[in-house]
């Protein structure tokens, strides 16, 4: 997890984890009609939701001992 | 179901639990313990995202257009992936800057564009408006279907006006109470929390309910939802509106809108506590949407599936447990509803109405002078915005919100926010956005979004023409609204954001390439750009709190200091330290303070050791912990960003003052002998200024005590600056009333055209002296006052100095010496005596009439220059002795002269004369008076008065004479007074005289009641009677004398007769004459009596007698003459009290009286009316009551004379009487001091007789009436 929380921290990741996600929540208009039923997009579209929310969840605690060890680290570099 | 009052009761309790939850929080955040500071409650927070929109909309999208309501949170969860860096930037920046409002962040970063901060705020009020629209739509819609009331347009509009006071005062009372606008509202962020909470358990409530009780779960209700005719419905991307284009609009309109909707930045920025909450709110928000989205499909197939018109679809959440008859569960879904909708309006309408009056308010009153009073109060102006903004809302609700589901009026603001995206993305991320770029790419996306969805939704409202849709305006179907250019195929919302987007990017663009930003803007877009760069704070407290051990670090510092010195020498040092610091005594110190202290420590060491050796002596490493250093750096990187100058500038103002810090101590000694001379010189000053406060004290003390009013008034306006005490006592104000106010608010000038004109002069002269003018005194008495005044300038203002005298008593006295002169002058023109002025030498300066007419001259004459001397003897040599005189002393009185006139007529004259001050020059003043009058007058005086002694002496001697027979006479007196002495002495023996003769009075009355008896029956009827017999004997016919005896007998009877009647008469005469005889003296004696009675000053036996009594007495006795008469007696008896009298006095008076009466009808000779009234009564005459006895006859009367001397002694009508009776009766009842009196209205005409006689005081009443005839 320490990994995804890198990863949030970095531009260029995110601009790519949107594409992503982006991209799989358009597919199903290209897939066809039947992956727009209701019962099918539901199931779809949740489950992406919750991979949404999963990764920022658990990047979340990562991400703020990420930062303390950030600031420990510009703290030793301007330390005489 | 539910009453509107109890529904509104509970919706009531319910805002009230919620100010009372902000309440709580906000007073436990000022004791330092705020709840509201925590990740979670922000990541709740943000759910204000989730409105009625979401509440109800959702469910209505999905039952038109299937999962394309996911897209209004998908967006949100997608774009959440950035917030660890957008939002934080963001969180950053409004750190530093403490930014208020999106409005606020944008003009920040453009310039602090004034202008870019209005056109955002007219974005965000204008595109927001249908949004809190929607809210109060779904508000009332909602109580109309749980109160199910009949939805006449009346009663909703009632409901929605009370819907709508209700928002704007929970609006005031939760997020307006204050005016700083950079507060934090950790209350209300609380109260949003728990609606997000409420909203959330209702939806969940109503969702598992509809799933798992109506149905049996989601595979139940799609499996159903799968065969029924509205399947189709909800196939996402087939109906028209749902087309991929369609879903990505949806995606960046909500990726947008949770950034950048004004409430939205509001909880997400400007409410941040700390950037650390940020991570949690990037799953724990999305957690929240997936949560109360999760039964939005099943409810919506649900409804459908229940055969719910989709129309309807909005309030499925409702109508499906209304339907199931869950009227609690309703109630917990209407709250939930409600708790979305008001939320969302509170943040809306707070943040709407910061940004309006920081950016549209202030700035107005900053261009308008006359608005400028409006700043103190800023506060009312804010809740005036609150209040226009929520009823613009509820306006749009009425107008246009009919002909739109909950979900398609949300869609139309989020593409209003959607143009804050361009300028704020860019100017996060590109140095080179600008002003002019944001200005012109908002305005253009704003335009277009007016044109493209706003026009369209008035067209659907009828207020403009359809064709406007189709034909596009002028015909121009290439600029049709919502097929613009030419465009179609895409749905409107696609359409709006396309076309929005595309001009508001471009814009941009071309504006941050073709304009370059000022220097400060481009220092703002770097700080913005690198805002998260390193060195930049992270989400460090803005305070820092006391939680360093002071103990902890001395004994560090002394360790250290140790090494150098001995350990009490160190000690010493590091208490110095904190002494000087005002450390000493805490136990706790912040990191500032600890840092202070290092340096402090470290310069007490450079003192014995040097720099550099004392910063190795105490490396930082050793001083400050980890997580201290950590603290300070971020203390210092607060202070770095609040200078607001990027690194490079930064580093270059840091050497310029280190040159100029060089440069500074090569001046400094220069500066040094400077500051010598200076100090000479303050000090010479100081003497200077101290002699001025004296003179300024002295003329202070002289303006206060001055007798004159001093005042200072301001040129323009008249303000009072200064006034002084006599000023206070002349107006009769108080100073403290006066200062500051003009003369006109005083009403101080009579007229209050006067200052003008007292300027004008002022300015005409320069300075102004003895002008006159009326004040006004505060008790409304009108006083004249004579000003002086002068402009001068005190500070920056043209004053007047204006010093005036109360001159009302002056004024009086020149009024009231015109009058005395008035007087004067008439006094002297028309004197009756003559006045003139002249000059010692003569010359006649002045006259009066009196003096012309008194010398016979005419006004030319004396123009002519005529001469005071021409009017003496000896041509002056007299009026020279008198002007002699006159000089010695000083003025003359009477002084005689005889002067002669025009014609040379002398005449006596007196003459007053006095020096007096004439025209500048020594004149004499002569009162002349001609007295030739006076003069005669005295001649024939002296005449008189030697005839007047002449007979003064002779009268003298006759009065003498007189004298001494009047002394004569005055011992003859005394003899007599002596001999009256002798008598009183004997007086004694008159009492036994006295009873003596009462008791000889009352037998004598009887006597005389006897006699008048008699004397009735000696009236001669008997003879007269015979006379009669005889004369018919005489007559042949009685007794016919057949024969001559008979005859012969007849004639000796006539004889007989004839002697008989001769002897009757001769007896009768007798008779009478006895009785005369008796009756004169018995008069006599009774007279007598009386006389002697009188004499021993005894007014006789009196005794309380009532006069009804006596009166029926004396009518008794005299009944039988009276009835013998034929005569009628009528008595009328009223009851009347006892009188004091003498009985058998008053009834001989009576009889007396009552026999005049029968008597008096006797002389009249009538046969008839003979008639005789006596009556009593009680009158009352000048305070005191009498018995009034009234007898009246029908006799012969009397004439005026007769009745004149009725009374007098010896005075009688009748041939035999005495005069004596009404005489002696007279003065009997005077004597008692009553009265009696005769009237009569002439001869023939009758007599009444009044008698009256007082009532004894304290007797009252009487008998009753006795009236008989």
């Amino acid at each position: 997890m320490r990994g995804i929380g890198h990863l949030m921290k970095v531009p260029g990741s995110t601009a790519l984890a949107f594409g992503l996600v982006w991209l799989l929540l358009s597919w199903p208009f290209w897939a066809g009609p039947e992956y727009r039923e209701p019962g099918f997009l539901l199931s779809y579209l949740f489950i992406i939701w919750i991979f949404l929310v999963g990764v920022p969840a658990l990047a979340a605690g990562d991400s703020v001992s990420t930062r303390a060890e950030e600031n420990q680290q510009e703290d030793a570099g301007t330390d005489v | 179901m539910f009453s509107s009052s109890l529904l509104l009761a509970i919706t009531c309790l319910y805002m009230g639990l919620l100010f009372i939850t902000a309440l709580v929080v906000e007073r436990r955040a000022q004791g330092g313990k705020n709840p509201s500071n925590h990740p979670v409650v922000y990541s709740l927070s943000l759910a204000v995202y989730c409105t009625s929109w979401t509440y109800y909309g959702s469910v209505g999208k999905a039952a038109n257009s299937g999962m394309l309501f996911l897209t209004i949170y998908l967006g949100p969860t997608l774009v959440s992936i950035f917030w660890w860096t957008i939002l934080r930037q963001m969180v950053r920046i409004k750190n530093t800057y403490r930014i208020t409002s999106i409005a606020d962040f944008i003009s920040l970063r453009y310039d602090k564009s004034q202008a870019v901060a209005a056109l955002a705020t007219i974005i965000a009020l204008v595109g927001l408006t249908p949004y809190i629209a929607l809210q109060l739509k779904a508000v009332v819609s909602t109580f109309g279907i749980l109160t199910q009331r009949p939805e006449s347009e009346a009663a909703q509009s009632n409901v929605g006006i009370l819907v709508v006071a209700l928002m704007i005062l929970f609006t005031v009372v939760f997020g307006a109470r204050r005016i700083d606008p950079t507060e934090r509202h950790q209350g209300l962020v609380m109260a949003v929390v728990l609606e997000s909470v409420v909203k959330l358990v209702a939806f969940l409530a109503v969702g598992i309910f509809v799933t798992y009780y109506l149905y049996d779960g989601f595979g139940d209700i799609i499996a159903r939802f799968q065969l029924s005719p509205w399947h189709k419905l909800m196939i996402t991307g087939d109906g028209r509106d749902s087309s991929y284009l369609t879903w990505a609009s949806y995606l960046v309109l909500s990726m947008s809108a949770i950034m950048f909707l004004p409430r939205q930045f509001h909880v997400a920025v400007v409410e941040n506590f700390d950037e650390r909450h940020i991570p949690t709110a990037m799953w724990l928000f999305p957690v929240y949407m997936i949560a109360i989205n999760l039964f939005v499909v099943p409810m919506a197939m649900t409804g459908l599936l229940s055969g719910h018109p989709v129309d309807k679809a909005d309030m499925f959440v409702l109508l499906l447990p209304m339907a199931a008859g869950q009227q609690w569960l309703s109630l917990m879904v209407f709250l939930g509803g409600f708790s979305a909708a008001t939320a969302m309006i509170i943040l809306s309408s707070m943040t709407l109405s910061t940004m309006v009056t920081n950016h549209l308010f202030m700035p107005l009153i900053s261009s308008f002078k006359q608005l400028g009073f409006l700043r103190r109060y800023l506060l009312p102006c804010r809740w005036m915005a609150i209040a226009l903004i929520i009823l613009s809302g509820y306006w749009f609700e009425k107008a246009v919100g009919e002909f739109y589901l909950l979900v398609n009026i949300g869609i139309m603001s989020f593409a209003a926010v959607l143009q804050f995206a361009p300028a704020i993305i860019g100017g996060l991320y590109w140095r080179r956005g600008n002003k002019p770029g944001a200005l012109m790419g908002m305005s253009a996306g704003f335009a277009m979004w007016i044109y493209t969805q706003l026009i369209p939704a008035f067209v659907r409202n009828g207020w403009l023409s359809p064709a406007l849709l189709t034909d596009g305006p002028w015909g121009l179907k290439l600029m049709a609204p919502e097929h613009f250019l030419g465009v179609t195929g895409l749905d409107s919302v696609t359409h709006t954001v396309f076309w929005t987007m595309l001009v508001n990017i471009g814009l941009y663009l071309i504006g941050a390439l073709y304009f370059k930003g000022s220097d400060q803007e481009q220092r703002l877009a770097e700080e913005f750009v690198t805002a998260l760069r390193p060195g930049r704070t992270l989400g460090a407290p803005v305070v820092r709190q006391a939680d360093i051990n002071l103990s902890e670090k001395k004994d560090l510092f002394e360790k250290r200091l140790a090494r150098y010195f001995p350990s009490s020498r160190a000690k010493n040092i590091v208490d110095d330290c904190i002494m000087t610091l005002g450390l000493a005594g805490k136990e706790w110190i912040s990191i500032t303070e600890l840092a202070e202290l290092n340096s402090a420590v470290e310069r007490s060491l450079a003192g014995s050791i040097g720099a550099a050796a004392a910063h190795s002596a105490l490396p930082e490493r050793m001083i400050f912990s980890l997580t201290e250093s950590l603290a300070l750096s971020d203390v210092y990187a607060r202070k770095l960003a609040e200078l607001r100058v990027p690194p490079e500038e930064l580093k270059r103002r840091i050497d310029y003052h280190q040159e100029r810090e060089a440069l500074l101590n090569s001046q400094a000694e220069e500066m040094a002998t400077q500051i010598m001379e200076r100090e000479r010189e303050i000090v010479r000053r100081q003497e200077v200024e101290q002699a001025l406060r004296e003179s300024e004290e002295r003329y202070r003390t002289i303006l206060q005590t001055a007798p004159n009013a001093i005042t200072l008034t301001r040129l323009e306006g008249g303000q009072y600056l200064e006034a002084n005490e006599a000023f206070c006592r002349i107006t009769g104000y108080p100073r403290e009333e006066v200062l500051g106010k003009t003369p006109f608010e005083l009403n101080l000038l009579a007229n209050p055209e006067d200052r003008q004109r007292l300027i004008d002069e002022l300015k005409e002269k320069g300075e102004l002296i003895g002008f006159e003018l009326q004040y006004r005194k505060k008790d409304g008495t009108i006083i004249d006052a004579l000003l002086s005044a002068r402009g001068l300038r005190s500070g920056r203002e043209d004053c007047l100095l204006v010093v005036g005298t109360d001159i009302t008593a002056r004024k009086q006295a020149e009024v009231m010496l015109k009058e005395s002169e008035e007087k004067y002058r008439n006094l002297f023109t028309f004197a009756p005596v003559g006045i003139a002025i002249t000059a010692v030498g003569g010359r006649v300066l002045s006259y009066n009439d009196a003096f012309l007419k008194m010398f016979k001259y005419d006004d030319k004459d004396l123009s002519a220059g005529m001469n005071a001397r021409d009017f003496y003897r000896n041509s002056g040599a007299d009026r020279m002795e008198m002007l002699n005189k006159l000089m010695a002393e000083g003025q003359l009185e009477n002084y005689q002269e005889e002067l002669f006139d025009s014609t040379g007529k002398g005449f006596p004259a007196s003459l007053s004369l006095r020096v007096i001050q004439y025209e500048g020059q020594t004149c004499i003043q002569t009162i002349i008076r001609d007295i030739t009058e006076i003069k005669k007058l005295e001649s024939a005086l002296m005449d008189y008065a030697e005839n007047l002694e002449m007979m003064v002496d002779r009268k003298t001697r006759e009065l003498k004479a007189a004298n001494e027979e009047l002394s004569a006479v005055i011992t003859s007196l005394e003899e007599t007074r002596e001999q009256l002495a002798v008598s009183a002495h004997q007086a004694g023996m008159a009492e036994l005289a006295v009873s003596i003769l009462h008791n000889i009075g009352n037998a004598v009355n009887s006597i005389n009641v006897r006699l008048s008896r008699l004397d009735g029956n000696l009236s001669g009827r008997d003879i007269i009677s015979l006379e009669k017999i005889h004369n018919l004997l005489q007559t042949e016919e009685m007794i016919p004398a057949q024969s001559p005896a008979q005859a012969d007998r007849r004639g000796k009877l006539i004889k007989y007769f004839d002697a008989t009647i001769a002897s009757f008469k001769e007896n009768y005469q007798r008779m009478r004459d006895d009785h005369e005889f008796m009756k004169r003296g018995l008069d006599h004696v009774i007279e007598t009596i009386s006389l002697q009675q009188k004499y021993a000053g005894i007014r006789g036996s009196e005794t309380p007698e009532n006069l009804n009594d006596l009166l029926r007495d004396a009518l008794d006795m005299l009944m039988d003459s009276i009835k013998k008469r034929g005569i009628a007696v009528e008595l009328q008896q009223n009851p009347v009290p006892p009188v004091m009298i003498n009985r058998n006095r008053m009834v001989q008076i009576l009889i007396n009286i009552i026999k005049n009466s029968y008597e008096a009808i006797d002389q009249t000779g009538r046969t008839t009316d003979h008639k005789i009234n006596l009556s009593t009564t009680v009158e009352k005459e000048d305070g005191r009551e009498y018995v009034r006895i009234v007898i009246a006859d029908t006799g012969v009367g009397g004439a005026p004379d007769v009745l004149i001397k009725a009374f007098r002694f010896n005075f009688s009508t009748k041939g035999r009487g005495s005069g004596f009776g009404l005489h002696d009766a007279a003065n009997y009842i005077n004597a008692q001091n009553g009265s009696i009196d005769m009237f009569s209205e002439g001869p023939g005409q009758g007599t009444r007789m009044v008698i009256r006689l007082p009532i004894p005081k304290g007797e009252h009443g009487g008998e009753q009436p006795n009236n008989s005839n």
